[in-house]
């Protein structure tokens, strides 16, 4: 059953014992549940947050975060701007949102680098991978030409070898998009991870698995040398 | 000397060549019907690296232990043609890989990418440069 946040009454978040720290680690527990449609509006599955543990407050302030963001790209997208900070939405009528906002501006935060553990990378390691789930895959939608409509999108066909084909010939229906990925761990840049598309054989249907790494590990520089047996390894698991 | 030499090195040769064989059938490295990235990078890694290597230690181990017999004539054309369709597979492996960095991600680093390539078909060119020799080696003497 889907929580509707204008219903809901959430007692506020600093009751509950919240802070910054705890609520960004439930934000990023909360990755797989998020995802896109094709217009880049985004979407929060409750139902397997829910049954992943996810504190209902959690949940509801996800709702808000994520309304708003979508209301953010929807002005944004209206007034032609570039910018967000030139997008200045009110808080009111996200009661959640307003409270996390409230902690965030007192919120100081730590002096210097945490150190991190010497067995991990912003890119991701086997004992502690990036991501540590398998990312969904959404169906995006239905196109007169979904081959032509990936390459518009910025992906190619991915080399042949990274979809278990000859290494010659690329992919007939795995494409791929090179990106960064911000993790707990750091940023780890482009194209070292992938946005993964597929589509079907009659050349319609479009799925995309967003942030993975980008299994076309002979097209890029890798971040340590063992990486490409590392992305063998994640592919492998997730 | 070198025949105890090629000796050893031939049975480390086919010693990890079985070693690999084993691996690679756990693997799925030989069920050409799987896909994925995963089993792909596998095979890259195997055919291309692993798999020469050995290869490699077990040719050198042949040329020092029998060399008369490797200069038989009628290995040359074979071992020839071996060693070129090798060295043509490792060119057009590197050529792929580097083009694919200009074509989508801007030429990122290609001069990093062109050495990554190089060193993992390196195994692979040595090998065909040690065919290459033994098919030679007779008439240049």
């Amino acid at each position: 059953m889907p929580l509707r946040w204008g219903k809901h009454q959430f007692p506020p978040l600093k009751e509950e014992g919240y802070t910054v720290e705890t609520i960004t680690a439930e934000f990023r527990r909360m990755d797989p549940f998020v995802s896109y449609d094709k217009e880049g509006y985004q979407r929060l599955d409750v139902v397997r947050a829910q049954q992943a543990g996810i504190p209902d407050v959690i949940i509801g302030l996800a709702q808000e975060v994520i309304e708003y963001q979508n209301r953010m790209r929807e002005v944004a997208r209206a007034r032609h701007a570039k910018d967000v900070r030139a997008v200045d939405l009110p808080l009111e009528g996200y009661p959640l949102l307003s409270e996390f906002d409230a902690m965030l501006r007192k919120y100081q935060p730590r002096q210097g680098v945490e150190p991190l553990a010497p067995d991990t990378h912003p890119c991701g390691t086997y004992s502690h991978p990036v991501p540590n789930y398998t990312p969904p895959r959404p169906y995006i939608g239905w196109y007169t030409n979904a081959h032509s409509t990936l390459l518009s999108w910025g992906f190619h066909q991915t080399a042949g070898y990274a979809c278990g084909g000859d290494p010659f010939v690329p992919c007939e229906r795995d494409y791929t998009r090179g990106r960064g990925y911000w993790s707990a761990y750091g940023y780890c840049s482009s194209p070292r991870f992938r946005d993964q598309g597929t589509r079907d054989q009659a050349n319609h249907n479009i799925w995309v698995q967003y942030g993975e790494p980008n299994p076309e590990i002979f097209s890029y520089w890798w971040p340590y040398w063992d990486w490409g047996w590392y992305v063998r390894w994640w592919h492998r698991h997730y | 000397m070198a025949q105890r030499l090629g000796k050893v090195l031939l049975g480390l040769g086919i010693l990890g060549t079985i070693s690999l064989l084993v691996w690679g059938w756990g693997n799925g490295i030989f069920a050409f019907g799987d896909k994925g990235a995963s089993v792909g990078i596998g095979r890259i890694f195997f055919f291309f690296f692993y798999l020469p290597i050995a290869a490699l230690i077990s040719a050198s181990g042949l040329v020092l232990s029998f060399p008369k017999a490797l200069m038989a004539a009628r290995y040359r054309k074979s071992l020839l043609i071996t060693s070129s369709l090798m060295a043509l597979v490792a060119v057009g492996f590197v050529l792929t890989n580097v083009s694919a960095n200009v074509r989508f991600y801007g030429g990122e680093n290609v001069l990093g990418v062109f050495i990554l390539n190089l060193v993992i078909v390196a195994p692979l060119f040595l090998l065909s440069g040690v065919l290459f020799f033994i098919s030679r080696y007779r008439s240049s003497r």
